[in-house]
């Protein structure tokens, strides 16, 4: 039998455990850690999902692993959030009762920017704090000698046949850092380190990755970004054109519309894109690949390449991504998981400095 | 010995089909032969190589004594049967080793034959793509189960215009994304339990009973290992 010797490189050890602190100090840490989980402890490996995950990822949960984002990025979506909120705070204070209190219908349009600018910011959450589509860890593990080696057969580019209606046989990898046989379409992002469902790509805007499990929240988040700043725009026209004063009059109305005007485009072309990707059933790391991953892909051509998930027409293929049901969680950080679970392990030589004892 | 997956690699830069196999399996040359005690290992020709069928179980904690006694028997995906199984897991309905690109083995004993010991622990491996699998449950008993699992997993997840997708759409449009957020999950729970169904097959399979608790042999809900494999847990081959 191998035993596991483990030579900590930790100066100071983050796990809680009751009997080094006294009973208020346990709790107190018990809620600072349910509140944000910034770091694991390789020596945790039991309880929820949120506690053990960060064992193996970059991610940082929040609220008892209801939230996510993951550490070490730029914390752009701050600025994104900001611009989210900053309108709908102006157009509150400043242009709401005007609108709603004049004689002609204009209340339906302030209803409706609510209610666009509502979705905009739950599908904002949604994309930038949910799993993804994260496959869980360590699941094809080879063998337990030398450190777990990698067998050299996993490091070939296997070739597996498709049905007989596909053109061209399918290819998949392993991955040496997860431990696993990646299913068709996923990849590994290295900013997140996990392997990711049908992914898309790592957006620095909201600091998560673009996956099975939240592509849908994100083309909602793009396309009501879209509605709610046209609707901002028209009421702010609205406005300006019902005041008989001048400019000095209604500033903020002045200040919204620019606002509205630019902050339309960004989230405008990259919803085009991305129906344009999904209509032709690739996803942006596919397409990067087809094109040289030097190129912008925003303004880049989508072509439709021979693409053995293509669904056959292009509404079939858009409604294929865009409506897909999320499925389960997979690495659930919620979930209560048994001890020692091999998801949860960090095998990798090169960080886990493990010496395996033969007796 | 029939070295199958050189000929499917050849199969391949030939622009013939490629023919399928279990990818987990792997080969080893460097082994302790069975049958001697003490026994040294020694290398092996190309002839006598192991192939690993069984794997560590990681779905039991390292020093547990579950994980001392079992393995794991890996049932790859497969992508040829249906043109779904590229977008939802589908798992190979043949046994370990009996794969169009299977490794065969010359011994004529049918079932796992165990050649030689390997990898931490000293595990049995025999020479031919069959696992000790094979020894619990007959070809058309496996078929019947990952049928079952395989259909289940179509009906769950390749449903994108079924009316619960549609109607979880429809309410999460009216409620500005609430419902799938926050009262769908409070409310009605089996909605969102996917995979009760299949949850509750291999529950049943796996309960005093069911056929896999009969020959010892527990199916992994294919939620836990991500759906990557449909991975059994058999007892440690001696």
């Amino acid at each position: 039998m191998a035993l596991v010797s483990r030579r900590s490189t930790r100066s100071e050890s983050t796990s809680i455990s009751k009997e080094e602190h006294p009973e208020g100090a346990y709790l107190t840490k018990l809620f600072f850690r349910w509140l944000v989980t910034l770091e694991g402890d390789q020596d945790i490996n039991d309880g929820k999902g949120y506690i053990s995950i960060p064992n193996v990822s970059n991610y940082i949960f929040f609220l008892g692993g209801r939230f996510r984002t993951v550490k070490g990025a730029k914390p752009l979506w701050l600025g994104v959030l900001f611009v989210i909120l900053c309108p709908m705070v102006l157009f509150s204070i400043f242009e709401t009762h005007k609108l709603w209190h004049t004689r002609n219908g204009y209340k339906v349009l302030v209803i409706l920017f609510y209610y666009f600018w509502a979705i905009t910011l739950a599908s904002f959450i949604r994309t930038a704090t949910s799993d993804p589509g994260v496959l869980p860890r360590n699941i094809h593990l080879g063998q337990l000698r030398n450190n777990y080696q990698i067998p050299q057969e996993y490091y070939n580019l296997i070739t597996l046949p498709t049905h007989s209606s596909v053109s061209k046989d399918i290819t998949i990898k392993y991955c040496q850092s997860c431990r696993i046989w990646r299913p068709p379409r996923s990849s590994h992002c290295s900013t997140c380190n996990v392997c990711v469902m049908v992914h898309d790509h790592h957006c620095i805007w909201v600091n998560n990755c673009i996956g099975k499990r939240n592509y849908r929240f994100f083309l909602v988040f793009l396309l009501s970004a879209v509605i709610s700043s046209i609707i901002l725009l028209a009421n702010c026209a609205i406005h300006i054109a019902r005041e008989s004063g001048g400019p000095g009059h209604y500033p903020v109305a002045i200040l919204l519309l620019c606002y509205a005007g630019l902050t339309l485009w960004y989230p405008a072309i990259l919803f085009t894109y991305h129906v344009f990707m999904a209509g032709t059933q690739q996803t942006t790391r596919e397409f990067l690949k087809g094109i040289g991953s030097k190129k912008n892909p925003v303004f880049h051509r989508v072509t439709k390449e021979q693409n053995i998930f293509d669904k056959g027409s292009f509404l079939n293929n858009l409604g294929y991504l865009m409506l897909k049901p999320r499925g389960p969680s997979f690495v659930s950080a919620r979930k209560q998981h048994e001890a020692g679970d091999w998801r949860f392990m960090d095998l990798s030589p090169a960080h886990s400095f493990e010496k395996i004892q033969e007796i | 010995m029939c070295t199958s997956h050189q000929r499917e690699e050849d199969s391949a830069t030939t622009g013939e089909r490629a023919l399928f196999f279990n990818y987990h399996e792997f080969s080893y040359s460097f082994y302790e032969d069975l049958g001697s005690k003490n026994a040294k290992p020694t290398e092996h020709d190309e002839d006598h190589k192991l192939c690993i069928t069984h794997f560590p179980n990681v779905y039991a904690a390292r020093g547990s004594s579950e994980f001392q006694v079992t393995r794991v028997v890996r049932v790859p995906r497969r992508f040829d049967e249906s043109r779904s199984s590229l977008d939802t897991p589908q798992f190979s309905t043949q046994l370990p080793g009996d794969e169009p690109a299977a490794i065969v083995g010359d011994d004529e004993r049918s079932g796992f034959v165990g050649f030689g010991r390997y990898d931490t622990g000293g595990h049995v491996f025999g020479c031919s793509s069959v696992s000790p699998l094979s020894d619990h449950l007959s070809a058309a008993e496996f078929a019947e189960i990952v049928c079952r699992v395989n259909e289940f997993l179509l009906r769950e997840e390749g449903c994108v215009y079924g009316w619960r997708n549609m109607c979880c759409l429809v309410l999460d449009i009216l409620t500005g994304g609430l419902w799938s957020w926050v009262l769908g999950p409070l409310l009605s729970r089996p909605v969102f339990q996917e995979s009760l169904v299949l949850e509750q097959y291999v529950a049943q399979l796996n309960s005093p009973g069911g056929l896999l608790y009969e020959r010892g042999v527990r199916l992994v809900l294919p939620r836990r290992s991500g759906c990557l494999s449909l991975d059994f847990v058999v007892p440690r081959p001696e």
